[in-house]
């Protein structure tokens, strides 16, 4: 779960309003689209979760840490269980894409057996298992995402966190990229995609926050529960492929939750070892 | 991947206790070594200079340690003279032998009467006794050859002989004494300065390399951040990377310093023989400089690596311009 309570924070550099007064609250297994023009205030949103800017008043709880009184040494802890995608990808391109994604476990340190298990399991959700061991640099830019969004999973966090995961991808593979993001969600985890496409955001059915000028101007729950709502998306979508794969996402997202339910019963095996 | 906030509840604890595993520390010194030869260059230049600061660094001290042998064996050699009057009873004699011994710098006072000290400067002049026998009276008063230990306090000493009883002039070499002890305080105050400027030179130069390949590998430090990695984790990189270019320097310049030895030794030992004094061997303290270099090494290492990152650390973001 993660909440705002009468958030208010200044940028350190100008003193101007980044976030004011917001209150929002988003709760295990949601998927929230935050949308709003460069400059609004959703990376600060966003920056304030991952713990990467304190507020000056208001509280920010995320999950069990109540970021507010969080204490330097405890960074780390909170982001282990957030699975951050970025714009930008930021891969190592020194490093294949099997050991981009094994570096978050081995940070934890984790054991390499397990690892290889994990890693393993995460780029076949991801439908990059054949190309372990390429580099960045020899991926497609939807490919290297893909590794993103893999390395963000496979630490099997609590919130997927994506700012702007689409920035620098075109219109068919951003729509297999939130497809992904969907199928991710449906597997249990709490997603909040921070986006500005909102032809985009709107090809799928979730709960919209909308960030204008540092204030949540408005807060739209997804259409399937509002009841007047229309059946079909907003705005159809646009691209064959996007199109065959929305229509695919339902079997795949069975598919794969039957697949990580098997696979975190092993795990819990494991573990219990 | 479903989590409740019971889980997350345990996972947080789990993680904090570090049951997941701990520290990697085996992968984390790999990644280390991997980055010493990854920037292998900059890695270079950075032993190069900091086998110079160490050499320098250990020839000063070299410097310093043949100084201080030097100077004590010329304080063992260190005998005032103390004549006594002529014609004084034995009684005397032994009153002046414990007061002179009582003197607090006297390490050991030895009797010479007049007949011994007279032959030993005829054969210092290199004249037989027999040849001058009958023609120079021995013109020598018995003496006694006082040792004093510490040069330093050698002109209260001097003055404290010189008032014991019975005592009539004391023969010493006050101004060589003077000079040696004058020489070894400025090339003591000379090494340690220059040490000091050393050090303070070759933790730069580490600190630099090591800031150089932090910005060269902000994303990888990012990444670390964004997930998860704690202070320890993104720093035992970096310090096995400062260890191991201080180890490295350290070994070339034991290896140096071997050389300096073979090559200018005797040319030192030389000037030292004049001072009835020789260079100490390196092969008699080995230990001590392959320790002393590799724990320099090590320290200056580890200690710039530090300085570098710790300005990283403070950072608590991982966004690009954080850093």
């Amino acid at each position: 779960m993660i909440e705002f309570k009468n958030v208010t924070m200044k940028y350190k550099t100008n003193g101007a309003v980044a976030l004011d007064n917001v209150n929002v609250r988003i709760d295990d297994g949601e998927f929230v689209f935050v949308v709003g023009a460069s400059g609004a205030g959703k990376s600060s949103f966003l920056s304030v979760i991952m713990g990467q800017e304190k507020v000056d008043t208001g509280v920010v709880t995320v999950g069990p840490y109540n970021l507010t009184e969080m204490k330097r040494r405890e960074l780390p802890y909170l982001r282990r269980m957030l699975g951050i995608v970025f714009q930008d990808f930021r891969l190592i391109p020194k490093m294949t894409v099997y050991d981009n994604v094994a570096f978050a476990l081995r940070v934890i340190g984790m054991g390499e057996r397990k690892i290889t298990k994990r890693v393993r399991y995460v780029l076949k959700l991801v439908d990059l298992s054949g190309k372990a061991r390429n580099f960045p640099n020899q991926l497609s830019t939807g490919e290297r995402q893909r590794v993103a969004i893999a390395r963000a999973l496979v630490n099997n966090p609590a919130v997927i966190i994506a700012d702007e995961p689409t920035g620098n991808l075109d219109p068919v593979l951003s729509g297999d990229i939130m497809t992904l993001f969907d199928k991710i969600n449906a597997l249990g985890a709490t997603v909040v995609v921070v986006t500005h496409d909102l032809e985009l955001v709107h090809q799928f059915d979730h709960r919209i926050v909308t960030i204008e000028n540092g204030k949540i101007v408005s807060d739209v729950p997804p259409r399937s529960k509002l009841k007047s709502a229309p059946a079909q998306p907003a705005k159809p979508v646009a691209v064959s492929s996007v199109e065959s794969a929305a229509a695919n996402a339902g079997a795949e997202i069975a598919a794969a939750h039957a697949q990580v339910q098997a696979q975190l019963k092993k795990e819990g095996e494991n573990d219990g070892e | 991947m479903a989590n409740n906030t019971a889980k997350t509840k345990a996972k947080k604890k789990k993680g904090r206790s570090g049951s997941s595993g701990g520290l990697n520390t085996s992968y984390l010194t790999k990644m280390g070594f991997r980055n010493l030869v990854a920037n292998r260059s900059m890695s270079l230049s950075s032993i190069s200079v900091l086998t110079a600061c160490l050499l320098l660094i250990g020839v000063s001290f070299l410097l310093l340690f043949n100084m201080r042998t030097l100077v004590s064996d010329v304080e063992k050699q260190n005998v005032v003279v103390a004549f006594v009057k002529d014609g004084i009873d034995e009684t005397a004699k032994k009153q002046v032998q414990a007061d002179l011994k009582a003197i607090p710098n006297v390490t050991e006072v030895q009797y010479v009467s007049k007949e011994e000290g007279f032959n030993e400067q005829l054969e210092d002049f290199g004249v037989e006794r027999n040849m001058i026998d009958g023609v120079i009276e021995n013109p020598l008063p018995d003496s006694y050859r006082i040792t004093v230990s510490n040069i330093g306090e050698f002109s209260t000493t001097l003055a404290a002989i010189k008032a014991v009883a019975n005592v009539e002039s004391v023969r010493e070499s006050q101004e060589i004494i003077k000079q040696i002890s004058t020489l070894q305080k400025s090339v003591t105050f000379i090494c340690l300065i220059i040490v000091a400027i050393l050090i303070v030179v070759s933790l730069f130069i580490i600190a630099n390399t090591i800031k150089i390949t932090m910005v060269s590998r902000k994303v990888d430090i990012q990444v670390m951040k964004s997930v998860g990695a704690t202070n320890v984790f993104i720093c035992w990189p970096f310090m096995i990377e400062g260890i191991a270019i201080g180890l490295i320097s350290g070994l070339i310049a034991m290896v140096l310093t071997y050389v300096v030895e073979i090559t200018e030794g005797d040319a030192l030992n030389s000037l030292f023989s004049l001072f009835g004094s020789s260079v100490v061997q390196i092969s008699d303290f080995w230990y001590v400089l392959v320790i002393g270099y590799f724990v320099s090494g090590m320290l200056l290492g580890s200690f710039g690596s530090v300085v570098s990152i710790r300005k990283y650390l403070k950072k608590e973001g991982s966004e690009a311009n954080d850093i």
